[in-house]
């Protein structure tokens, strides 16, 4: 009986998502919560870098420039126009999504090292244009006091997401939501001939496959995701500063991934939550953090370069063998 | 805009792309032959200057004997990131996307290290060649002046080493067909290691080089890659006079754009160009 | 009726001419043949049909339809498929997806379908399943369903490309040297295969160096030498052609004959 519980798709789910409702509720350490929030965050970041690495098998070193776009879209309308929160997350996605669109336009003509410098390249630009552009950006300063994403009905309803009990529902929504638009998008046509590009790209156009537009199209959309955690980081840390554009979220995205798990769906997540919570454990200052990440990325890029994820799931399933193929159990289509 | 500032400006363009195009062979040559982005690269360069300033500083060398020490121990150095970071990958699946992961994270390791170790701050240290030569009514910085000189010799040398040796010809049959190099005999792995060895060799030189113009600092590696980077990519696929050239240009025209249009976006320049060159000859502008 | 029509092609690399004036047609329903000896041009021609190289002079006109200049996938869109010298599959994923992916023409988007799970949705998910095992049944790798597809030994790999090429249902077929690397006992069930294709009522363009099979199944053959054609005509009339046999030295005098 509960060889079958476990074995039903929608239980073992329908438990984790229980739990993970009640999470924050049980936990006591308001610290924690926090974690947890810049988790769900990050791992929206990791989930669309993933789709660049791992989805369509290039390597992008300007990914940050989304995020950051997203999160300076998100605090500016915030702060200088007043602009309510329902407002700034289709903006920030919508200008992610154009930034993308027109970086991919011009780079996905190269491939390999090629586009991974020239993306760095752009979110260097971009860089430059929040620290110069005072004016605009406040430069160095960064953005400050951005409002509280909340719902207020008059006289019925005043909820302010400013505390991180409060967002890590916001969060939560969002990151489920990531997943499972990722999940779709994977099985879809357009996501298995992203996948047939990255496998063999000359074998997908003889099949009838556009390679450069299906690839600017996943290239769109993982930026506009990334947008899309940018607005969730400013809205919550309510300040946005040109880190946002830094290789600092880049290198966090890559370790994310890479250890993690590359072309999975959870990988992603789980490369998210050892980033936010074993530096923590170890409190350590950053210069130092930071040289632990180098040496994890290179440690597991030489030894396992396909992460921890793809790990777990086969030491689950020697504790939990089926009699089905392995394969439909943990596939989740042709990615 | 008198002659004086034009040929100041010239002579400061003419160095920096020296540099430029000492730095950017290094970075083309392991890319020619190893078919990889070597992202530490600039951590070399980087630590070549840290470490032969800091030999002058803290351990009173002579500027002749801390220069050869501080190349040698980049190349050991490079020889080891090149033997544990790049080699066992370039069998995998994705060699180019692994390697630059592993070399980024090998970057990281080093940036954050020196940083631990240097602190933030520039290494003082009582550099030679910091007075100022007079030619006519031109100033000429004299460590310009020795970086212009040594540079264009290491880069001749380096170039007709490619051109004529046997040892060259090696290298560019590698660079232009491994299976048939190994069939003619050629051991592979030497060849790589060889190649990231002098590679880091030319990284360090210029990291000493720019030692007493520029700031030697844990971050002037990560602003020297984003150059090699431009260079790389606008000369086209590891090709090596390309790489000079560019280098060159890039740092005229840097100067140049910086003084007389816009201090602020002169970095930006580079980046311009990179666009402008994939737009127009996504291959780079050599490649043939 | 012609459904491919090569009208003199001219094609120049740097300094080499590779083809100078090719042309030939290939009527509905036929296999045709197309041999040479080695650096003759066969390859240049055929990225030129599907559209990987520009040719610098002639055109190319499938069911009577411009097709030169037109991007690869286009072309594949049109009905033109290819099996490649060398292996050209999916290697990461498995034997049945890359035969999901491979119906990409003739799938559709469903986005409504796609994040609702509608019934419609699942349907077509399972026609596609169910078309991906006829395709593994039609040439014999049904037992390989799950598996890798680079841990597949050579010879399945190629049949696994054959039913991916299959896969877009194309109207005319270009095999490039499918016989490569394979023993006799492969060879007869590569050529029982080409034989059922053409029943199925699919146009086979085939370059081969193995002389026996190209005589053997094809209903026509087009001899290119040099980029020029020299010879096209019936297995007969190529076997007893003079330039035919002295562009082969002789060895296919007694291929030919036996």
């Amino acid at each position: 009986m509960i060889d079958r519980c476990l074995r039903n798709k929608y239980i073992k789910y329908g438990f984790l998502l229980v739990l993970v409702i009640i999470a924050p509720l049980v936990i006591s350490s308001n610290y924690t919560r926090h974690l947890l929030v810049t988790t769900f965050i990050f791992a929206i970041f990791a989930l669309s870098y993933d789709l660049i690495i791992g989805g369509m098998g290039q390597l992008s070193l300007g990914h940050q420039a989304f995020f950051g776009l997203g999160a300076y879209i998100a605090s500016l309308l915030s702060v200088r126009l007043q602009l309510p929160a329902w407002f700034c997350l289709p903006a920030a996605v919508a200008g992610a999504g154009i930034l993308g669109l027109l970086i991919g336009y011009i780079s996905l003509r190269t491939r390999g090292a090629y586009l991974a410098i020239v993306m760095l390249g752009f979110a260097m630009i971009l860089w430059m244009i929040a620290m110069g552009w005072r004016d605009l950006t406040y430069g160095n300063r960064g953005v400050r006091g951005i409002s509280p994403i909340s719902i207020s009905i008059p006289f019925l309803i005043e909820i302010k997401f400013d505390s991180p009990l409060s967002y890590y529902y916001i969060a939560l929504a969002l990151l489920l939501f990531v997943t499972y638009f990722i999940n779709r998008l994977k099985q879809s046509r357009f996501g298995r001939a992203v996948a047939g590009i990255r496998e063999n790209e000359d074998r997908a156009v003889l099949l009838g496959i556009n390679s450069f537009g299906h690839l600017l199209a996943m290239f769109t959309l993982a930026a506009m995701i990334a947008g899309l955690s940018g607005f969730a980081y400013a809205h919550y840390i309510a300040f946005v500063d040109p880190k946002v554009l830094s290789v600092y979220y880049m290198s966090m995205g890559l370790v994310m991934v890479i250890v993690g798990g590359s072309n999975t769906l959870l990988g992603p997540i789980f490369g998210a939550f050892a980033f936010c919570f074993i530096p923590e454990w170890l409190r350590i200052a950053e210069d130092v953090r930071m040289i632990f990440f180098g040496i994890i990325l290179l440690a597991f890029i030489i030894l396992m370069p396909e992460g921890i994820y793809p790990k777990i799931i086969t030491f689950w399933h020697r504790i939990f063998p089926s009699r089905i193929l392995n394969k439909y159990l943990k596939n989740e289509g042709p990615l | 805009m008198d002659l004086q500032t034009i040929g100041t400006q010239a002579i400061y363009g003419v160095t920096t792309g020296v540099a430029y195009a000492v730095f950017g062979l290094g970075l083309t040559l392991i890319l020619g032959v190893m078919g990889i982005i070597n992202v530490a690269h600039g951590e070399l360069y980087m630590l070549g200057a840290m470490l032969y300033c800091s030999a002058i500083y803290y351990l009173g060398l002579n500027y002749l004997l801390a220069a050869p020490i501080a190349i040698v121990l980049i190349c050991v150095l490079g020889a080891v990131c090149s033997r544990v970071a790049v080699e066992p990958l370039l069998s995998s699946s994705n060699p180019l996307l692994t390697t630059m992961l592993s070399t980024l994270a090998i970057s990281m390791s080093f940036m954050y290290s020196s940083l631990l170790v240097w602190g933030a701050q520039t290494v003082p240290a009582d550099l030679p060649f910091t007075g100022q030569l007079y030619f006519g009514y031109l100033y000429i910085p004299v460590g310009r002046l020795v970086l212009t000189i040594v540079g264009s010799v290491v880069i001749l040398l380096l170039h007709f080493f490619v051109e004529r040796t046997s040892f060259g010809k090696t290298l560019r049959a590698t660079a232009q067909n491994k299976l048939a190099a190994t069939l003619m005999g050629i051991d592979l792995k030497r060849v790589y290691s060889l190649s990231f060895i002098i590679a880091a060799g030319l990284a360090a030189l210029a990291g000493i080089l720019v030692a007493p113009i520029w700031t030697s600092n844990p971050f002037m590696g990560q602003l020297m890659i984003l150059k090699g980077f431009v260079v790389v990519i606008v000369a086209g696929l590891g090709n090596i006079k390309g790489a000079i050239l560019v280098g060159l240009f890039l740092g005229i025209a840097e100067t140049f754009f910086g003084h007389f249009v816009s201090m602020y976006y002169r970095e930006g320049l580079g980046y311009a160009i990179m666009v402008i060159t994939l737009l127009l000859r996504p291959r780079g502008l050599f490649y043939r | 009726m012609n459904i491919l029509e090569v009208e003199k092609i001219i094609k120049d690399f740097k300094g080499l001419r590779a083809l100078n004036g090719v042309g030939f047609n290939i009527r509905r329903g036929e296999i045709l043949g197309l041999i040479g000896p080695n650096g003759s041009g066969k390859t240049t021609l055929f990225n030129i049909i599907t559209g990987f190289l520009d040719s610098t002079r002639g055109q190319i006109l499938f069911k009577g339809k411009q097709i030169t200049g037109l991007k690869p996938n286009q072309i594949a869109g049109l009905g033109v498929g290819r099996v490649f010298q060398h292996s050209s599959f999916f290697p990461n994923l498995s034997v049945d997806e890359n035969l999901i992916v491979a119906r990409h023409l003739r799938t559709h988007n469903n986005m409504v379908g796609l994040f609702f799970k509608t019934r419609a949705y699942r349907e077509e998910e399972l026609r596609l399943k169910e078309k991906s095992m006829e395709l593994l049944v039609f040439v014999g790798l049904q037992k390989r369903w799950g598996m890798q597809a680079k841990n597949l030994p050579y010879g399945e790999q190629r049949e696994l490309e054959l039913a991916m090429a299959l896969a877009a249902e194309p109207e005319l077929l270009l095999l490039d040297e499918p016989a490569t690397g394979m023993n006799l006992g492969e060879t007869a069930r590569l050529m029982d295969l080409i034989r059922l294709l053409q029943k199925t009522g699919i146009t086979l363009l085939v370059v081969e160096h193995n002389v026996r099979l190209v005589m053997d199944i094809c209903t026509r053959i087009v001899v290119i030498n040099f980029g020029v054609k020299i010879a096209e005509g019936t297995p007969d009339e190529i076997a007893s052609n003079e330039e035919v046999i002295s562009a082969y030295l002789g060895k296919s005098r007694s291929d030919a004959k036996g």
